[in-house]
């Protein structure tokens, strides 16, 4: 089979998929969400969570990934969850998306979504699952998704590290933050009011900044070494990048 | 039919088109042989045993031809080779994949497709081999190096290979752990018939078990023989991997006879005996005092350069103490070495002196000073530094040279400067634009080296330095801590080697049980030990009384046959 | 004291599951008080039995979020007829919004328990096997991941400790200094872990990965026939717990006024779900007796 052909058919059952979930899978949760669970966000919300979560697994599992690719996500995972390590003496600092983010631009969306979702859900079997683990791990992994699109459309990068460093920001304060910060309002939350909703976003709000702040610094300080470090793995192994084995 | 035949290999990387680094192979290698290849570092080893496996052959230009079994290793499906080819690698961490001890011996057969009752006989079968029962349920990161690497060897024999390819398994090892693992290896080869084929650096342990050694040097085969003759044929041809051959052949060709070469320290006494019979041996003490050593009673020390007084230390409150009241004067300008067995507390003495670990009780005095009295990052500034045993923990940049640049302040000019007079002192002007991960071991060893030295210390600590490096390299090592004491710099050093201990140090102390057990000059130091000393002083003791390196026992050996 | 061994831990990785998976479900769904003092007293006493008395101080960390998560709900949500007392110029505060924040802490306390044995009883392994089987690479993939993270750690300490050891900390450094430090380090190990991937992968496909069509997945556990039992009865009880909740017998209503069911479907279903949830800390307390009394007769 052509390479083309391949990609076209791979194309083809992610979005079979994908449609079988938009059609009929969300809109039936949704019903039966209402008519069983009254009031019951979370359960709702958590299942729409997985079922937006799954057509990444699958496709990835699909295509039976070689040693390499297993090897360069998982070690890009553990870098992730051990970063915080580094940062001992400083308080609050997490360059957890950071990483996944690099990850994201240097191995493209597939490889950051995995990563993003394995480090959260690895990271809450060190400090305690709860029910925000389905929502971290698709917070991170739509951060690394979203830098490996927009790296593939050449936005950010490791030469362009002041907007690399922004754009992760930006990830951060609107999407990674608020994702989590919806978990907490499920969760914990009491009834759907707007002020309700405002002060659950407000009291995430400091978190977030911090969390944005360890981000830009990650990206902006290490982004281009650490694209650097993957490269010259790329070129000395043949290593981790998309192409198969000669063998 | 052989397992292995190899002909007229060549091979070169992509990078290096005009190199070989693999030039006409030939080596046939039959069903249950072991085979010892060695050879120093960069020799091609590697490359050449990556070539038997073809998961991991490196890419690049490949001519000749590999029969495995008669068939050309290509026809080999890769499922074939990965259950009948074994395959250990040289670190023990990076290989295990999994998390859990039981999981990583079935990981293997879990690959093959193999169904769940052979796999738990297997694993069962495995974890009672190598008696790993005890572990079997642990995660893989509370295993001490020697059992990783026992549980890489066992979840590859898990497969039931025919030919298990060991590249310098032990050099992360420490000795009894290196020698359990070699033991381990030699019963796998005698008892299932397994074909071996490994290399290491250290040749004490495999050469005599050995059926065949193999010399390489830049990408050839020079010889490829039995242990005894091979041994002759470096002598003879004047190799520098002779001094990587084990004490007795060393000390053997050293001296004129005509009896046949020893290979084990048991031979070895057998032979010294052999040669001195009914001779007179006049001459038994070499002099204590050698020329360059300086050799002041080291409790008397005046004015030590590092002082120990009764430290005391734990990591928390509630642990076991580590160190019980270490003492111990450190002379200027001395190589001063501590050995002893693993979790004696032996680096943790190090952190002391360099303040990383503050001791509840006792003091420690750098030129007569209370440490703590360095302030503002003084002491690493002209006084003190360490090496760290892993070499790599210095690297931070992506070539030498800037890993250098980091520690320097000041304009380019003197920059420049002080790096070309550093990279000459540790002989590494060649490697300043590599990557600092593209060296071998030694070379690691010696940027690494620089690096520290750049603190311009007074007193240098080292942390098992000569671990996982070559014969050569070790030499070389040697050579550039002679030079830095005659610039005034005091050495101390922490390491399993013996040998190294005994060739190169002023002073050698014991450490046991969280405290120093003896401190002497190295010559009266191993000739009163009897199992901790070198295998010079073990196959020469019942003839000699101080001999402790090959030198001794060699100088000895000819100052007697002269006089008879 | 804390438990050595959790009794009910030893059952096969889908019963612990399965127990956990009905446990939160119920947990979020039923909004009856009765049904809720069920949840909060027996998620609680099965922590306590895996925790002993070491468990009683998160027990009591509990009790400020509650009593938070309660009072704060009457001041975002004004529903109710019933006013306690008005503020803010006339926001009424009800006695419907508080029981209704209280019914929310209530849940979230005894989803907060659950995850505290959840993470005692279901291990990483457990977890690997039950969904490895669906997502065999992903699965694969954690495995490693739990594997590096400590020798992570243990790398970044060694190469903190590495440049102390030649005056490059910074430990008594500004902020600013501290990061750059952080950031030298966090690519040293970087550096270091990608070598070791290298030769993870190199492991991997030595020993086969790859090379077969199906890869199969090996584990410990076997279901045992004592693990039939339970997963039967622990079906039963499920199924009359839905049957009861569909039959309305575990409504509830806060607004506009409060109200709960109390019929026979509401009785049946308690019975069941406290049975259900009894299940664990059972088994703990019965082994407990069967080792008193063997103990005894030796």
């Amino acid at each position: 089979m052509s390479k083309e052909s391949e990609k076209k058919l791979k194309w083809n059952t992610k979005f079979a998929v994908s449609m079988l979930v938009v059609l009929f899978v969300v809109p039936g949760t949704l019903v039966a969400t209402w008519r069983f669970g009254g009031t019951n966000y979370y359960l709702c919300s958590l299942l729409l969570i997985l079922y937006a979560m799954v057509p990444f697994f699958i496709s990835f599992e699909r295509r039976k990934p070689q040693a390499r690719e297993l090897v360069t996500i998982a070690v890009m995972s553990a870098i992730a969850v051990a970063s915080r390590a580094a940062f001992i003496m400083v308080p609050f600092f997490k360059p957890m998306t950071g990483i996944i983010m690099i990850t994201g631009i240097a191995f493209g969306s597939e490889a950051g979504f995995l990563t993003g979702a394995v480090s959260a859900f690895a990271s809450n079997f060190i400090f305690g699952q709860g029910p925000w683990t389905p929502w971290q791990m698709f917070a991170y992994g739509v951060a690394g998704f979203l830098a490996g699109v927009l790296g593939k459309k050449g936005i950010i990068s490791g030469k362009e590290r002041l907007v690399t460093a922004i754009v992760g920001t930006i990830t951060v304060l609107l999407i990674v933050g608020p994702i989590l910060d919806t978990c907490t309002f499920f969760t914990v939350g009491t009834g759907m009011s707007t002020p309700s909703v405002l002060a659950v976003y407000m009291a995430g709000l400091p978190v977030n900044a911090v969390h944005a702040a360890a981000t830009f610094l990650t990206l902006f300080l290490l982004g281009r070494p650490m694209l650097e470090k993957l490269d010259r793995i790329k070129v000395k192994y043949g290593m981790m990048d998309g192409e198969e084995d000669a063998v | 039919m052989a397992h292995f035949e190899i002909k007229n290999l060549s091979f070169s990387y992509p990078a290096a088109r005009e190199k070989k680094t693999l030039q006409d192979i030939n080596l046939t290698i039959g069903h249950g042989q072991y085979v010892t290849v060695c050879g120093r570092s960069g020799s091609g080893k590697t490359t050449l045993l990556r070539q038997l496996k073809s998961a991991l052959a490196p890419h690049g230009k490949l001519t000749g031809e590999i029969l495995f079994e008669g068939r050309s290793l290509k026809e080999v499906g890769l499922r074939e080779q990965s259950g009948s080819i074994g395959y250990v690698m040289q670190n023990p961490d990076n290989q295990i994949v999994t998390d859990k001890v039981w999981h990583e011996l079935a990981f293997g057969l879990e690959s093959l497709g193999m169904d769940q009752k052979t796999i738990r006989l297997r694993v069962a079968e495995m974890a009672s081999y190598f008696g790993i029962q005890g572990w079997f349920h642990k995660n893989v990161t509370e295993l001490s190096g020697g059992q990783k690497q026992l549980l890489n060897l066992a979840s590859i024999m898990a497969m039931q290979p025919s030919v298990l390819i060991l590249d310098e398994p032990t050099s992360q090892l420490d000795p009894i752990a290196a020698s359990d693992f070699l033991n381990t290896v030699r019963k796998i080869n005698r008892e299932l018939r397994t074909t071996i084929i490994i290399t290491e650096h250290r040749l004490e342990d495999i050469f005599h078990a050995s059926d065949k050694v193999v010399v390489m040097e830049n990408g050839r085969i020079i010889a490829d023989d039995e242990p005894r003759k091979i041994g002759e044929f470096l002598k003879m041809g004047g190799n520098h991997m002779f001094t990587a051959m084990p004490t007795p052949v060393q000390i053997f060709y050293g001296v004129e006879n005509s009896l046949t070469c020893p290979l084990t320290v048991r031979e070895g006494g057998d032979w010294l005996s052999q040669l001195f019979e009914g001779k007179e041996v006049r001459e038994r003490q070499v002099p204590e005092i050698q020329e360059g050593r300086s050799v002041p009673e080291p409790d008397e020390v005046k004015d030590p350069a590092v002082f120990v007084k009764e430290v005391w230390f734990r990591y928390e409150k509630d642990a076991p103490d580590i160190l019980k009241g270490v003492t111990m004067r450190v002379p200027k300008q001395s190589l001063f070495a501590i050995v002893g067995g693993n979790g004696t507390g032996k680096s943790t003495t190090l952190k002391t002196i360099c303040d990383i670990c503050r001791p509840y009780r006792g003091k420690v005095y750098i030129d007569g000073k209370p440490v703590q009295k360095y302030k503002g990052g003084e002491l690493f500034r002209g006084n003190l530094a360490m090496l760290p045993q892993d070499p790599q923990s210095l690297f931070v940049k992506k070539t030498v040279r800037e890993d250098l640049q980091e520690m320097l302040r000041g304009s380019q000019k003197e920059q420049a400067e002080q790096i070309e007079a550093i990279a000459q002192t540790c002989e590494i002007t060649p490697l300043l634009d590599s990557h600092p991960y593209d060296l071998s071991g030694g070379e690691q060893q010696r940027a690494a080296l620089a690096k520290v030295l750049l603190t311009n210390p007074r007193i240098l600590l080292l942390d098992e330095p000569t671990k996982g490096i070559d014969s050569f390299f070790k030499q070389q090592f040697a050579q550039i801590l002679k030079r830095l004491k005659t610039q005034g710099v005091t050495v101390i050093m922490v390491s399993h080697d013996v040998e190294f201990c005994a060739k190169y140090a002023d002073y050698v102390s014991m450490f046991f049980d969280g405290s120093i057990v003896t401190t002497n000059t190295p010559n009266r130091f191993f000739s009163r030990n009897s199992f901790y000393t070198t295998a010079a002083n073990r196959m020469s003791r019942h003839i000699f009384e101080n001999a402790v390196t090959n030198e001794d026992v060699i100088e000895l050996c000819r100052k007697n046959l002269k006089k008879n | 004291m804390t438990r050595e061994t959790d009794a009910f831990s030893a059952y096969h990785p889908m019963i612990n599951f399965t127990f956990f998976f009905g446990a939160f479900v119920c947990g979020m769904f039923f909004m009856h008080p009765v049904f809720l003092v069920c949840s909060v007293v027996f998620a609680a006493l099965y922590y306590l039995s895996i925790r002993g008395r070491r468990g009683w101080r998160y027990l009591f960390g509990m009790v400020p979020l509650f009593v938070f998560l309660s009072i704060i709900n009457p001041l975002f949500n004004t529903y109710g007829a019933h006013v306690l007392f008005t503020y803010f110029h006339g926001r009424p505060y009800t006695v419907e919004a508080l029981g209704y924040g209280m019914t929310i802490a209530a849940m979230v306390v005894t989803i907060f328990l659950w995850f505290a044995s959840y993470n005692a009883v279901m291990t990483s392994d457990k977890f690997m096997y039950l969904f490895g089987r669906f997502v065999p690479s992903v699965s694969l993939i954690f495995t490693m991941v739990l594997r590096l993270i400590p020798s992570y750690h243990k790398k970044t300490e060694q190469i903190r400790g590495a440049r102390r050891g030649i005056g490059m900390a910074a430990d008594t450094g500004t902020t600013q200094e501290k990061v750059r430090q952080g950031m030298t380090i966090l690519s040293a190990m970087m550096s270091w872990a990608l070598e070791g991937g290298i030769v993870m992968a190199d492991s991997m496909k030595s020993r086969g990965y790859g090379c077969s069509k199906k890869r199969t997945n090996y584990a410990l556990y076997r279901f045992a026939a004592r693990d039939k039992v339970m997963l039967g009865v622990m079906a039963a009880l499920l199924a009359v717990i839905a049957w009861c909740g569909m039959r309305g017998g575990a409504a509830a209503a806060y607004t506009p006024v409060f109200f709960m069911a109390g019929n026979f479907h509401t009785v049946i279903g308690v019975t069941a779900y406290a049975l259900f949830l009894a299940i664990p800390a059972v088994i703990n307390f019965t082994e407990d007796i069967i080792w008193h009394i063997l103990r005894s007769k030796i």
